[in-house]
């Protein structure tokens, strides 16, 4: 059997079905890398070869009595670690809870075995998801999460693992989760395909709560076509989550795709950007013209999107971790700055969340009616390449802090985001495009992204000496 | 790299203090707005924390107060006082007394409860 660790999920399946590769077989392939690669990326918690092993002779059984789970059956994936997984440690990547067993699977978990996906490893996490304000790449009991393009660089975060696990060959996909960056991070610095979906499309039961009302769960693997597929998955209503929506997902989408779609770019998004970002950027807008009308100078609606987002963020996280607070084992995180970078959001006064979750509504509004004259807002997904490992985050690359942004107000307001790679940049480093739709838009930023990629191949690229 | 030295860690905490976003989680977003407008200009000391912030960081002290050097205290009070900076922003929206939270709740009558 040529090499499986590049593969594709279709390809997988095509190869399982086709009998060439069982799921036992697979499953073997993809913990030995865990477990022979991983460290060197920082990437793993906890490899879960017997539990993996036992789910993939099951798959292997099923198949074999005809019993095909869907697209996902007998394949390998590995789930960052504030996921819960009956049986395994959930860490949360923070030291005060290295040992801490969680009842049941969340129910991202419960739904991708049903779909025959086989858990193969916990992966690596900044601390408490980077609720304590993290400075730095070093803010995890695992270390820092290192890029597979280049290992002096940081792997993003706070899914650190889920991308570098993704761009290195560990794991055919991942589960990651985002607040406020934290797939959009890893994908691009990891040169890996990552989905941000709808605020309440993934239930969030069994998940680690940094922010209630703007945690979302998502995929990392190597296509949009793949993400798609994992979504379809995971998506779905849950009595276990008041929060996630009564709409199920498909993919691919019943309806026809497209023939052209309407793109729109930011006013000033490439300011502050380096050189190489922007150039991959014009060279991808040069390709999505092939299939895309392009709006440009696009303005968001004038709100205090970080200011809000803030006080949510931390109001929250002080409730959620007031036990770590009041046990005073918020002393054992690693960073330094994470052991004092949550006492604030102990004061932030009520009347002042409040007023930032009604002010959410108005924002809301107002970006969906901008996000509703195209189908995407295209930008670079960040500024620059991955980040020097050892650098300050406040420090590292000041003259490329970036233009107009997106991200933000799309964590804050709940809608979705694409993330692929566009190139290489600085030191052969990726550079990554981001797509951001309407809430519920996944479909036409899975199908802009999907028809990019074929017409590229930077998701084939693999890192140096992989 | 193996963990931040003293020093460093020191300016990056002091870097935090000025930086509104910092001090908020997940990933590292930096907003270059937020960022200007929390730093000083060259060679300027930061301005002296409000009274509500003092306030504020001194329910910390009481709270917490055993764990924390009064050089961490004044981190505190600075990322306090840039919380109500951020708090002052959002007040210059306008609302109307009908704009309300999107709280997720809804009244429960348990099948199982009588």
């Amino acid at each position: 059997m040529s090499d499986l660790t590049w593969l594709t999920l279709p390809e997988l399946g095509r190869l399982l079905r086709e009998r060439k590769v069982s799921s036992v077989e697979l499953a073997e392939h993809f913990l030995g890398r865990l477990e022979r690669l991983g460290p060197a990326y920082n990437a793993v918690v906890t490899v879960l070869r017997e539990s993996a092993i036992a789910e993939a002779r099951l798959c292997d059984a099923d198949l074999a009595s005809g019993k095909d789970r869907g697209p996902l059956h007998g394949i390998p994936y590995g789930a960052k670690d504030l996921i819960a997984a009956e049986g395994a440690p959930t860490t949360w990547g923070a030291q005060p809870y290295r040992n801490q067993m969680l009842k049941g699977d969340a129910s991202v978990v419960r739904r991708l075995r049903e779909a025959g996906a086989v858990l193969c490893a916990k992966l690596a996490m900044v601390e408490l998801a980077g609720g304590m304000g993290y400075n730095q790449a070093f803010a995890s009991f695992t270390g820092p999460g290192r890029s597979p393009w280049d290992t002096a660089r940081w792997s993003g975060g706070s899914s650190s693992g889920s991308g570098s696990a993704v761009g290195a060959g560990l794991v055919p996909f991942a589960i990651g989760s985002e607040t406020w960056g934290s797939i959009q991070y890893p994908a691009a610095f990891c040169g890996v395909t990552g989905l941000r979906p709808t605020y309440g499309r993934v239930s969030r039961h069994g998940a680690m709560a940094l922010s209630w009302t703007m945690d979302k769960l998502g995929p990392l693997a190597r296509t949009v076509e793949d993400c798609g597929t994992v979504l379809a998955a995971i998506a779905g209503p849950d009595p276990a989550d008041p929060s996630a929506l009564d709409r199920r997902f498909t993919y691919p989408p019943g309806a026809k795709s497209r023939k052209r779609y309407r793109l729109g770019i930011l006013k000033g998004t490439l300011e502050k950007t380096q050189p190489e970002v922007r150039r991959n950027f014009e060279e991808s807008l040069r390709v999505l013209r092939e299939f895309a009308d392009v709006e440009e100078e696009l303005e968001l609606p004038d709100y205090p999107y970080e200011a809000m987002a803030s006080i949510v963020i931390d109001a929250e996280a002080a409730s959620a971790f007031e036990p770590l607070f009041e046990s005073g084992r918020i002393t054992e995180l690693t960073a330094p700055e994470d052991r004092i970078g949550g006492y604030a959001g102990q004061v932030v006064l009520a009347k002042d969340y409040i007023r930032a979750l009604r002010l959410r509504r108005p924002a809301a509004a107002a970006l969906d009616r901008l996000l509703a004259r195209v189908d995407a807002v295209a930008a670079p997904t960040l500024p620059t390449v991955a980040w020097p490992i050892d650098a300050a985050f406040d420090k590292v690359y000041p003259d490329y802090s970036g233009g107009a942004n997106i991200s933000g107000p799309a964590n804050l307001c709940g809608v979705p985001g694409v993330f692929l790679m566009n190139g290489t940049g600085e030191g052969g480093l990726p550079t990554s495009l981001q797509l951001t739709g309407r809430a519920l838009g996944e479909d036409s930023l899975l199908a802009i992204g999907h028809r990019y990629q074929q017409r590229t191949k930077f998701h084939r690229l693999l890192p140096p000496g992989l | 790299m193996s963990e931040m030295n003293r020093r460093e860690f020191a300016e990056a905490l002091a870097l935090a203090a000025l930086a509104p976003m910092l001090g908020t989680g997940a990933g590292p977003i930096r907003w270059p707005s937020a960022l200007a407008a929390g730093a000083p200009a060259a060679g300027l000391a930061a301005p002296e924390p409000s009274v509500l912030a003092k306030a504020l960081a001194g329910a910390i002290r009481a709270q917490y107060g055993d764990r924390l050097s009064e050089a961490d205290l004044a981190v505190v009070t600075r990322q306090i006082e840039n919380g109500l900076e951020r708090a002052d922003k959002i007040r210059k929206a306008t609302l109307t007394n009908g704009d309300e939270p999107d709280f997720v709740f809804s009244a429960i009558r348990s099948e199982s409860a009588g």
